[in-house]
C-alpha cells in the first residue's frame, strides 16, 4: 500500500511541470494513436475480407475447387446421384465493377441452399422471390446497407460492367441483414443467371460441402470422382491464405507504427527522467523521514503508469478516429496489390486496446525504471547535501557509446548471417538502438569540436551549454535522430525501389499498346478477350506483331499459384531479365516442359534453377522444370511463367486475358488505339493503354502503395518534434537559475534569445547530421535485407542526396520552432523569482 | 525511552577527484541514555557527517554504530528506513522540507508514516506549529517561506512524531534570538518530556547552554568534553 502523502509529494513534483507532463503524454499518445490506427486498419481490412468469405461460405466446411476452368456442373449432379450427397451446394462466383468499386456476384441454386446460407430461408421462397430470381434473367438480391450505399432502390435497374461489357441487373429483393453480417458489396442471384454472365454455361466455380470428421469414407468417395485438377479444400484454408498474402505488408506497417510508439516511450523517459532528477532532494528527504525505497519505487511506478495509461486512453481514442482514413489507404493498397476487398468501416477491438495498453503502460514503466533506479540508489546523505549528479551522467557517455557500437556490429552480424524476416527486423531494431546509444556521445564530441572553433565567449558559452545539458537533451536528441533516420531510410528505400521498378517497367514493357477487357477485375480467371477481337487486331495493317497473355490462379495444397502463360512477340523476349538461368534457358522455355519463375516466387517457395515444379493441370499433377528465374516487381507473391502452347496443352484453356500490340515503324499509338476501338467496340469493350500510359499508371500504383508509409513517416516525425520540444523546455527549466543569472549580469533579452535559439538550432543541426549516416545504413538494410526477406525482391541501392538535405533542413527548422517556447518562457520569467526558486 | 548511542572505531572519508579526505580516522564514543548533547566544532570538521552516520543516511566505511541493542550499521536499507521513521527526528542544516507538500503536509508526513489516526495527526500538527509560531502558514508551500520560517517548520517536523532520538543540525542557524530560543525549547521540551535523547550541532554557545552535555568535535575527528576557553 502506498501512503498517500509520499505519493502526493511525488506526483506534485511531476505536476509542477504541467507542460512537460502534458507534452510527454501527448508524445506517447501520438505514438499509441499511430499504432492503434494501423492495427485497426490492417485488422479491419483482413476481418472484413474474412467475414465476407465466411458469409459467402455460410456453414460450408469444405469446398471442391479447381483451377481456371472451374468444375463441370455434371460433377455436382453425379456426386448427388451416386453418393446421395445431400449436404452440397453448387456456386458460381464472379465479380463485376460498379462505378469505381467492385461487387461480388454469388450465383446459387435455391433448392440446394438450405443448410448453407441462411439468407435463403423459407420466407424468401414464400415471397415468390425465388420465382423471380429463377425466371427473370438479371435479377439480384442486395444487402440493405450495400443497396443504400450504391443508391439502388427496390425494383431498380442498374448497369454493371463485366469483362468489358455492360450488364443490366435488377434488384428484386433485399438480403436478410441480420444473418448476412459482413456481406458488403455482394449480389446474390440464381446460379443460371450468373453462369450466363460468365459465358460459361456448364462450369461451376466451386461446390460447397458440409463434411464432418467422421465422414472420411464419404470424403474419399468424393475425391475418387473428382477431375484431376480439382480438390477438396477446408473452408478455413481460404481465410488463412488471405492472411498469408498480406502478411509482409501488414508487418511493414506494424513495424513503422511500433517505431512511433518507441519514440513516444523515449519521450516519457525524457520527461520522467527530468522530473525525477529535479526531485532527487525530495526523494532523499522522504527517505530521511523513513519512507522506504520500495514505497518510493511504487510511487514512481504508479506515477509513470498513470501517465502511460492517460496517454493510452488519449491515443486509443485518437487512433480509432484516424483509423478510418488510414483504412481507406490500407484497403486501397490491398485492392491494388492483393485481392478485392471493400471495407467501409472498421471498429476497434478489445485485442487492439489490450495491445496498446500493454505497449503504452509497460513502455512507460520501462522508461521510468532507469531514472527511478538512479534516484533511489543514490546515497541520500550526498543528495541531501546537494551534490550534483550530472558528473556521473557524463561518465556514462563513453560506455554507452561503446555499447551502441557493439549493438551496431551485432546488427550487421545478424543481417549478414540470418535469413528470416523477423531476424531482419531484429537487425533493424538493434541498429536503431545502437545508433541512439551513440547519439549523446556524438553530440558532446560535435559540441566540443565546435567550441574549439569559436572564439567569442558568448558563443562558447552557448555551445558549452549543450555539452553540460547532455543528460537531459541526449535522449530527446536520440529520439529525433531515430525519427529522422527512419524518414531518410524509408525515403531512400522507396526511391531505390521506384528506380528499380521504373527501369524494370521500361525494359519489360516493349509493346506499343496493352489491351485488357475493360473493367476487368484483377485476378479473375474469367477475364477474357474475345477470339474475334484478337483476330481482328492481329490483321490490322498497322500491327507488326502481338503477344498474348493468360493469367490464372491455380489451387493446390498450401495456397494458390499465379500462372502467367505467354505467347511472346519476337521483341518481347528482350524484356525479361533473367537473374539465374540454365544453359539455353529460352530454348528450353520455348520447347520443353520448362517454366520460368519470378524472383519472389523462387524466394517464397525456395525454388532454384533445375528444380521441378509440380503443378495441378487439367490432366493431373504434372512436373515442370525451372529453367530460369526472372526479375518481376509486379507481384510480391511470385508468378510462374509458361509458354502459351504448353499451358493450353495441359490446361486445355484457350482463353486470353491480355495482349500486347507491336506497331509497325512510324505508326502513331494514339491513332492505332482509336482504330482498335472502332474495330472491336461492337464485340467487346477493351481497356487500351499506350506504353507510356501503362508505365505511368504502374508507377502511380506504386506510389499509392507507399502513400500510407509516407503518412506514417510524417506521424513519426511529429512525435519526434514533440520529443525535442519536451527536451528543450526541460533544459530551459533546468537552467532557470543560470539564465536568470545571465540576465542579472546584464545580458539583454535579445542576447539571451540569441543564446537559446543558437543552442536549439545547433541541436537540430546535430540531429540532422547524425541522422544521415544512420538513415543511409537503415535504407541499405531495408533494401537488401527487409525487402528481400519480405517480398523476395532484389534491387540496387540508390543514394539520393535530396532526402538527406531535407532531413537536415527539417531538423534545424523543427528545433528552432521547438526552441521558441522555452525562449519565450525564459524571457517572461522574472529573474528574481527564478533565482529564489528551489 | 532513552537511546544509547555507541560509536566503535568509525572510519569515514570522502573522495573528491583524486584526493581522499578523511573525516573520521577511528572515532569511538558513547552517548549514554536520556538527555541532550550539544556538539560544537569548526566548519567542515564533520559534524553533519556524524549526524548522517547516526541516522543511517550514510554508512561508515569501517566501524560499528549501535543504538541501544541494535547494530544499525548491519541494517539493510529498508530496516534503516523503518528505524528513522519510528525512532528518529532530523533537522537538516539545509532544512530539506518537501517542496511539493504544504507546511501542514510536511508535518503530517512523519505522522502518517507512523500510522497515527487523522484526528491525532491534526492535533499534533497544530500544537507544534503553535509552538514555533507559524500557525497561519499551515497551507503555504516551502518556497513561499523565508529561510527562518523554513527552519522553524523543519524543527517542528523533527519532533512532531515524538521520536526517541532527535538529531538537529544547526537548528537555529537562520533564526533571530527570540525564534531561536522558541525552536530550541520546543526540541528540548519534547525530548525531555518523553525522556528521549537529543543530539544537536550548533555554532552558538548560547544554544549549547540548553544542553546537559557539551562536546567538541575537533579537526582530527575526535570528540571531547567542552571546557571553558577551548578553541573550536
Ligand atoms: N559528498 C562529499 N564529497 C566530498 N567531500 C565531502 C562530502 N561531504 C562532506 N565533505 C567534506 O567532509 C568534511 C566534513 O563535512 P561536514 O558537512 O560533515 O562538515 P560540518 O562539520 O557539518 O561543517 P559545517 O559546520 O560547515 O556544516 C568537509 O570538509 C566537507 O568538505
Ligand atoms: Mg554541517
Amino acid at each position: 500500500m502506498v501512503a498517500s502523502l509520499p505519493f502526493r509529494a511525488c506526483i506534485n513534483g511531476l505536476l509542477r511541470y504541467p507542460l512537460q507532463a502534458a507534452l510527454a503524454v501527448l508524445g506517447l499518445a501520438l505514438g499509441v494513436m499511430v499504432f492503434v490506427a494501423v492495427d485497426i486498419a490492417t485488422d479491419g481490412a483482413q476481418r472484413a475480407f474474412r467475414l465476407s468469405l465466411d458469409a459467402l461460405s455460410g456453414r460450408a466446411t469444405h469446398h471442391i475447387v479447381a483451377g481456371a476452368q472451374g468444375l463441370p456442373d455434371t460433377l455436382y449432379v453425379r456426386l448427388r446421384r451416386e453418393l446421395g450427397l445431400r449436404q452440397s451446394a453448387p456456386v458460381v462466383e464472379t465479380a463485376v465493377s460498379y462505378g469505381t468499386g467492385v461487387l461480388q456476384v454469388l450465383g446459387v441454386d435455391p433448392f440446394a441452399e438450405q443448410g448453407f446460407r441462411s439468407y435463403f430461408a423459407a420466407d424468401a421462397l414464400q415471397d415468390n422471390l425465388w420465382r423471380r430470381l429463377l425466371l427473370e434473367p438479371g435479377t439480384v438480391l442486395i444487402g440493405a446497407r450495400t443497396a443504400e450505399r450504391l443508391g439502388v432502390a427496390m425494383g431498380e435497374r442498374f448497369t454493371v460492367q463485366l469483362n468489358g461489357r455492360d450488364v443490366a441487373l435488377t434488384r428484386v429483393g433485399t438480403l436478410d441483414d441480420a444473418t448476412t453480417r459482413g456481406i458488403e458489396n455482394v449480389l446474390v442471384a440464381d446460379i443460371a443467371s450468373v453462369k450466363e454472365l460468365r459465358d460459361q454455361p456448364t462450369r461451376l466455380s466451386r461446390i460447397d460441402l458440409i463434411l464432418r470428421d467422421e465422414d472420411a469414407d464419404l470424403r474419399a468417395a468424393i475425391e475418387k470422382r473428382l477431375p484431376s485438377d480439382a480438390r477438396i479444400e477446408a473452408a478455413s484454408a481460404r481465410v488463412r491464405s488471405v492472411q498469408e498474402l498480406t502478411r509482409a505488408f501488414t508487418l511493414n506497417l506494424t513495424a513503422m507504427s511500433l517505431l512511433a510508439v518507441v519514440i513516444g516511450v523515449f519521450l516519457i523517459y525524457n520527461t520522467l527522467h527530468f522530473t525525477i532528477l529535479r526531485r532527487h532532494v525530495t526523494f532523499a528527504t522522504l527517505r530521511a523521514l523513513g519512507v522506504t525505497r520500495r514505497e518510493l519505487l511504487v510511487s514512481i511506478l504508479l506515477e509513470a503508469g498513470l501517465l502511460g495509461a492517460l496517454a493510452v486512453c488519449l491515443g486509443t481514442l485518437a487512433g480509432s478516429y484516424v483509423a478510418d482514413s488510414l483504412l481507406a489507404l490500407v484497403s486501397r493498397t490491398i485492392n491494388d496489390l492483393y485481392f478485392a476487398v471493400s471495407v467501409s468501416e472498421a471498429s476497434i477491438t478489445g485485442a487492439t486496446v489490450l495491445k496498446a495498453t500493454l505497449l503504452g503502460v509497460s513502455g512507460s514503466l520501462l522508461a521510468v525504471s532507469v531514472p527511478a533506479g538512479e534516484a533511489l540508489f543514490a546515497p541520500p546523505a550526498q543528495t541531501l547535501m546537494r551534490r550534483p549528479i550530472e558528473r556521473r551522467v557524463t561518465g556514462w557517455l563513453l560506455p554507452l557509446a561503446a555499447a551502441g557500437l557493439l549493438l551496431v556490429a551485432l546488427s550487421v552480424l545478424i543481417a549478414a548471417l540470418s535469413a528470416g524476416l523477423s531476424s531482419g527486423y531484429a537487425a533493424l531494431a538493434i541498429l536503431l538502438i545502437g545508433c541512439s546509444l551513440l547519439v549523446p556521445w556524438s553530440v558532446v564530441k560535435l559540441a566540443r569540436a565546435l567550441r574549439r572553433l569559436v572564439r567569442h565567449p558568448m558563443l562558447r558559452h552557448t555551445v558549452g551549454g549543450l555539452e553540460a545539458g547532455i543528460s537531459r537533451i541526449g535522449v530527446a536528441e536520440a529520439a529525433l535522430v531515430v525519427a529522422l533516420a527512419a524518414t531518410i531510410g524509408v525515403t531512400l528505400m522507396i526511391g531505390s525501389f521506384r528506380t528499380a521498378v521504373d527501369q524494370w517497367l521500361s525494359s519489360t514493357l516493349r509493346a506499343d499498346i496493352y489491351i485488357r477487357p475493360a473493367q476487368a477485375v484483377t485476378g479473375r480467371d474469367e477475364t477474357r478477350i474475345e477470339p474475334a477481337v484478337i483476330a481482328a487486331i492481329r490483321n490490322m495493317p498497322a500491327v507488326s506483331d502481338i503477344s498474348l497473355g493468360r493469367f490464372v490462379e491455380l489451387r493446390r495444397e498450401g495456397g494458390g499459384v499465379s500462372l502467367f502463360a505467354i505467347e511472346l512477340a519476337g521483341e518481347s523476349y528482350a524484356g525479361f531479365h533473367l537473374l539465374a538461368e540454365r544453359a539455353q534457358a529460352w530454348q528450353a522455355f520455348d520447347n520443353d516442359m520448362a517454366v520460368f519463375v519470378s524472383e519472389p516466387y523462387a524466394f517464397h517457395h525456395r525454388v532454384q534453377v533445375g528444380d521441378v515444379l509440380q503443378l495441378p493441370t487439367a490432366l493431373g499433377e504434372q512436373g515442370f522444370a525451372v529453367a530460369g528465374i526472372y526479375r518481376d516487381y509486379g507481384s510480391d507473391q511470385g508468378v510462374v511463367l509458361m509458354r502459351m502452347s504448353l499451358y493450353r496443352r495441359w490446361w486445355q484453356d484457350p482463353g486470353i486475358s491480355s495482349m500486347g500490340v507491336y506497331l509497325k515503324q512510324s505508326q502513331d499509338p494514339q491513332q492505332a488505339m482509336g482504330d482498335i476501338h472502332a474495330l472491336t467496340g461492337d464485340v467487346q469493350q477493351l481497356s487500351l493503354r499506350s506504353n507510356r500510359e501503362l508505365r505511368a499508371v504502374s508507377l502511380e500504383v506504386f506510389d499509392r502503395t507507399f502513400e500510407i508509409t509516407r503518412v506514417l513517416r510524417w506521424l513519426t516525425t511529429i512525435v519526434a518534434v514533440v520529443a525535442i520540444l519536451t527536451a528543450l523546455s526541460a533544459v530551459q527549466l533546468e537552467r532557470r537559475r543560470e539564465l536568470a543569472l545571465l540576465r542579472g549580469i546584464g545580458l539583454t533579452s535579445r542576447q539571451l534569445a540569441g543564446v537559446l535559439f543558437a543552442q536549439t538550432g545547433l541541436l537540430g543541426l546535430f540531429a540532422g547530421l547524425l541522422a544521415m549516416p544512420v538513415g543511409v545504413a537503415l535504407s541499405v538494410l531495408l533494401v537488401h535485407v527487409i525487402n528481400r526477406r519480405a517480398f523476395g525482391w532484389s534491387m540496387d541501392f540508390v543514394l539520393d542526396a535530396k532526402p538527406l538535405a531535407e532531413a537536415l533542413a527539417l531538423a534545424t527548422l523543427v528545433a528552432l520552432i521547438a526552441g521558441a517556447l522555452p525562449v519565450w518562457r525564459a524571457l517572461r520569467e522574472s529573474p528574481a523569482l527564478a533565482l529564489r526558486g528551489e | 525511552m532513552a537511546r544509547r548511542i555507541e560509536l566503535h572505531g568509525i572510519y569515514h572519508s570522502y573522495v573528491q577527484g583524486s584526493v581522499r579526505q578523511t573525516v573520521f580516522e577511528a572515532l569511538s564514543h558513547t552517548f549514554a541514555g536520556a538527555g541532550s548533547t550539544a556538539i560544537l566544532g569548526r566548519s567542515g570538521c564533520g559534524k553533519s557527517t556524524l549526524l548522517n552516520l547516526i541516522s543511517g543516511l550514510d554508512r561508515p566505511q569501517r566501524g560499528r554504530i549501535r543504538v541501544d541493542d541494535q547494530e544499525i550499521t548491519a541494517y539493510n536499507e529498508a530496516q534503516l528506513a523503518l528505524y528513522r521513521r519510528r525512532y528518529v527526528g532530523i533537522v537538516f542544516q539545509s532544512f530539506n522540507l518537501v517542496p511539493t507538500l504544504s507546511v501542514g503536509d510536511n508535518l503530517r508526513l512523519p505522522l502518517e508514516l507512523n500510522g497515527l489516526p487523522a484526528k491525532e495527526r491534526e492535533r499534533r500538527v497544530a500544537e507544534v506549529l503553535e509552538r514555533v509560531g507559524l500557525r497561519e502558514l499551515i497551507d503555504r508551500y516551502p518556497e513561499e517561506l523565508s529561510g527562518g520560517e523554513q527552519q522553524r517548520v523543519a524543527v517542528a517536523r523533527s519532533v512532531v512524531h515524538k521520536p526517541q532520538l532527535v538529531l538537529a543540525d544547526e537548528p537555529t542557524g537562520s533564526l533571530d534570538a527570540e525564534n531561536g530560543t522558541r525552536a530550541i525549547e520546543l526540541i528540548r521540551d519534547t525530548t525531555v518530556e518523553g525522556g528521549h535523547t537529543l543530539l544537536m550541532v550548533t555554532h552558538s554557545l548560547a544554544v549549547a547552554g540548553y544542553a546537559d552535555t557539551v562536546l567538541v568535535l575537533d579537526d582530527d575527528g575526535v570528540l571531547d568534553e567542552y571546557r571553558e576557553g577551548i578553541a573550536w
